[in-house]
């Protein structure tokens, strides 16, 4: 198993957020994370990736059947965990392509094998830039700044496909892009995902499940997962919404 | 406690004043520097040294370069000097390099062949001095802000030498000039006055480096002061680079005098010495000029840097830009403080300021204040201060790409500098001073 999530309680400034999450993601699987907003969903990514205001009171993450928690994000990073932010994050003065080839780097290293050299990087990541139908130019541009949304969307795919990850969660990568960008960024990460890697994407729509397909969808709803089930999971959200699925897990909260 | 330090602080200033100008006492001859002397002699009977009490210098404590014990300038052995100049010489200005070894000019360091026919340059204090009618009605000439600036007079009244690069009308000099400021010494503390003059007549354009360079442990006190003429439709690129010694206390007075489309684009960097104090004076006598004072100062420890600027536009139809960024550490203070003056008549201003500091220590301090002072009233001038930390969403973001937080800092602080770096116009010096703050942002925030 890739991602084993067991019963994970996580706060952030003394509230609970998450109350007890369950998942199993295993390579060549494609999961969908749908729910309303404050539901939780976009702070799971964020716990698995690492991120440092969120604090697991109970529960655990493992990956590769080894828990986590105690990692830093950049340890997780090199492990394989790579989380395509909702806010792409601006760099000042800092070059796409100087990033890039420092992470790429990173990753090679932890992992015992050669750097690439500038040059060699180039070559490698210019083939990458096709793959999000993205201008080269950009690669000299500072990272995400000035960046339209759609771009700094692809620019998290862009990075995704150069660190090559075994888990990528992608975290509302598809909000705010219009019809032709988010089919690029579809069309990225369909080419990305194969039988030795893991998607999560985190979503609030069902649109983007158009292009492309989950095996596993998950409803979350208060900081729980209120049901999962198949792709058709997520055609009875978009036409039913999120309230039938609150009373369920008041039910079954009660119960 | 020995009876010099009990010195007063006038007392002080005076043995000060004194030893900067120990040597020079009977200059005699060329009446173009003993003119200067004379007057700027005169200046400084009703001049004091400044002191907290003085607007323009209440962040900063001057006595203890004020205490600097100077003795006779040392002459340190061309293999020392190789080794400075071999780390700061870079080849686009070989051939029109100008060097100076603790103020003196060194023939043997310098090449001068690649100017061309054209070009005036050279020493100004060389034997030819009488005969330098290029320089006349220059030397000296934009200086005059500085006439109430008590380190200005200083070295008006005792710098023994300088370079001057003098570019004819509708000119462009081949390649970047670099005027290379060497200073090592041994165990005893000194002075040494550089003193810098650039002409760019109507029309030309030249690019000129400014490096200032000293052996780590070598106490002394560098009293600078520059000119740039600027004249009608010219460009001056320049750029300043301040890597003083550990040790050094480093004084920059800088003044520019702009003619009609005159365009002065300049970045200042600044990392040396203890403690240094630049005040940059830019006059915009002219209309459609257009001036960038850009600036970086890196400081640790316990260093001490203030930039005092001055944009003064006089007439219309112009625009300046000002970038000055601050990255702190440690104990260690900065200060800026930038003026804008828009006078009456000088209508369609677009002037921008923006001073930026990254604060890595608690215990580092910044002083800001920039300042518009505005008596047009057809005008867009912006300006503003910030002052930040590192942002944790940033280190996060980066961590995540698999940088270890060491490395996800270094890269964010050296971002930050990066914006004024990759705007110097010469590649190899750009190159260089990446090399140099990458070094430096790599021991910062530790």
């Amino acid at each position: 198993m890739l991602l084993e999530i067991e019963n994970l309680h996580v706060e952030a400034e003394g509230t609970e957020i998450l109350k007890g999450i369950d998942l199993k993601v295993d390579t060549g699987q494609i999961h969908a994370i749908m729910g309303p907003n404050g539901s939780g969903k976009s702070t799971l990514a964020k716990v698995i990736s690492g991120h440092p205001d969120y604090e697991v009171t109970r529960g655990d993450i493992l990956f590769e059947g080894e828990s986590i928690l105690e990692d830093e994000p950049d340890e997780r990073a090199q492990d394989g965990i790579f989380m395509a932010f909702q806010y792409p994050v601006e760099v000042p003065g800092v070059t796409n392509s100087v990033l890039l080839r420092q992470a790429y780097n990173a990753r090679q290293e932890a992992r015992g094998e050669q750097p690439l050299d500038p040059l060699q990087f180039d070559d490698f990541v210019r083939e990458k830039c096709k793959l999000v139908d993205m201008d080269p130019d950009f690669l000299d541009r500072n990272v995400n700044v000035g960046f339209s949304g759609g771009e700094k969307k692809r620019n998290e795919i862009l990075q995704m496909a150069v660190l090559e990850p075994k888990l990528g969660l992608l975290d509302e990568t598809d909000s705010g892009l219009d019809i032709d960008a988010l089919r690029t960024v579809a069309d990225g990460i369909k080419s990305l995902a194969g039988d030795d890697n893991a998607y999560v994407m985190v979503t609030h729509y069902q649109r983007v499940l158009e292009y492309i397909e989950p095996n596993h969808v998950h409803v979350m709803v208060g900081g729980r997962i209120a049901k999962s089930g198949d792709k058709d999971l997520a055609v009875t959200v978009e036409e039913k919404g999120y309230d039938w699925l609150a009373d369920d897990i008041e039910t079954t909260g009660a119960a | 406690m020995s009876a010099e330090s009990q010195m007063n602080l006038q007392d002080r200033s005076e043995s000060f004043v004194r030893a900067l100008l120990d040597g020079t006492e009977d200059l005699e001859g060329p009446t173009r520097r003993h003119r200067l002397r004379s007057d700027a002699l005169e200046r400084l009977e009703t001049l004091r040294v400044p002191g907290a009490k003085d607007e323009a210098w209440r962040f900063l404590r001057l006595r203890p370069m004020l205490d600097v014990e100077i003795g006779s300038t040392p002459t340190p052995s061309d293999d020392e000097v190789q080794q400075l100049v071999d780390a700061k010489a870079f080849d686009e200005a070989d051939g029109r390099r100008l060097v100076f070894v603790n103020g003196a000019f060194s023939e043997t360091f310098s090449s001068l062949e690649g100017f061309g026919d054209d070009v005036h340059a050279g020493r100004i204090a060389g034997p030819d001095e009488a005969d330098l009618e290029s320089i006349d009605g220059h030397l000296g000439s934009a200086a005059d802000v500085f006439d109430e600036d008590y380190f200005a007079q200083i070295n008006q009244a005792g710098f023994r030498d300088g370079g001057y690069v003098v570019v004819p009308p509708d000119t462009a000099v081949d390649g970047p000039v670099q005027l290379l400021n060497v200073v090592t010494g041994g165990d005893e503390s000194f002075a040494v006055q550089p003193r810098a003059l650039i002409v760019a007549g109507r029309g030309s354009k030249v690019s000129v480096v400014e490096d200032f360079v000293g052996a780590d442990g070598s106490t002394y006190i560098n009293n600078c002061l520059t000119e740039v003429c600027v004249e009608e439709s010219a460009t001056v690129d320049h750029v300043v680079v301040q890597g003083d010694s550990d040790r050094a206390y480093h004084m920059n007075r800088r003044a520019i005098d702009m003619d009609d489309g005159a365009n002065y684009n300049s970045r200042t960097i600044s990392y040396g010495a203890t403690f240094s104090r630049f005040d940059v004076h830019s006059r915009g006598d002219g209309e459609e000029i257009d001036c960038t004072l850009d600036g970086l100062a890196i400081l640790s420890d316990d260093q001490v840097s203030d930039t005092h600027s001055v944009m003064d536009h006089r007439q219309g139809h112009s625009g300046s830009h000002q970038l000055h960024k601050m990255i702190i550490d440690d104990e260690s203070h900065a200060v800026f403080n930038g003026k804008i003056f828009v006078q009456q008549h000088a209508q369609k201003i677009d002037a921008y300021q923006l001073n930026r500091t990254l604060s890595l220590s608690r215990q580092a301090k910044v002083n800001t204040k920039p300042q518009l002072e505005i008596f047009a009233d057809d005008v867009s001038c912006t300006h503003g201060a910030t002052i930040g930390q590192l942002e944790p969403e940033q280190l996060f973001y980066l961590q995540a790409r698999g940088l270890t937080e060491d490395q996800a800092r270094e890269l964010l602080i050296f971002g930050f500098a990066a914006e004024i770096v990759d705007t110097i116009p010469v590649a190899s010096v750009r190159d260089r001073i990446t090399e140099t703050i990458q070094a430096q942002t790599r021991s910062l925030g530790a």
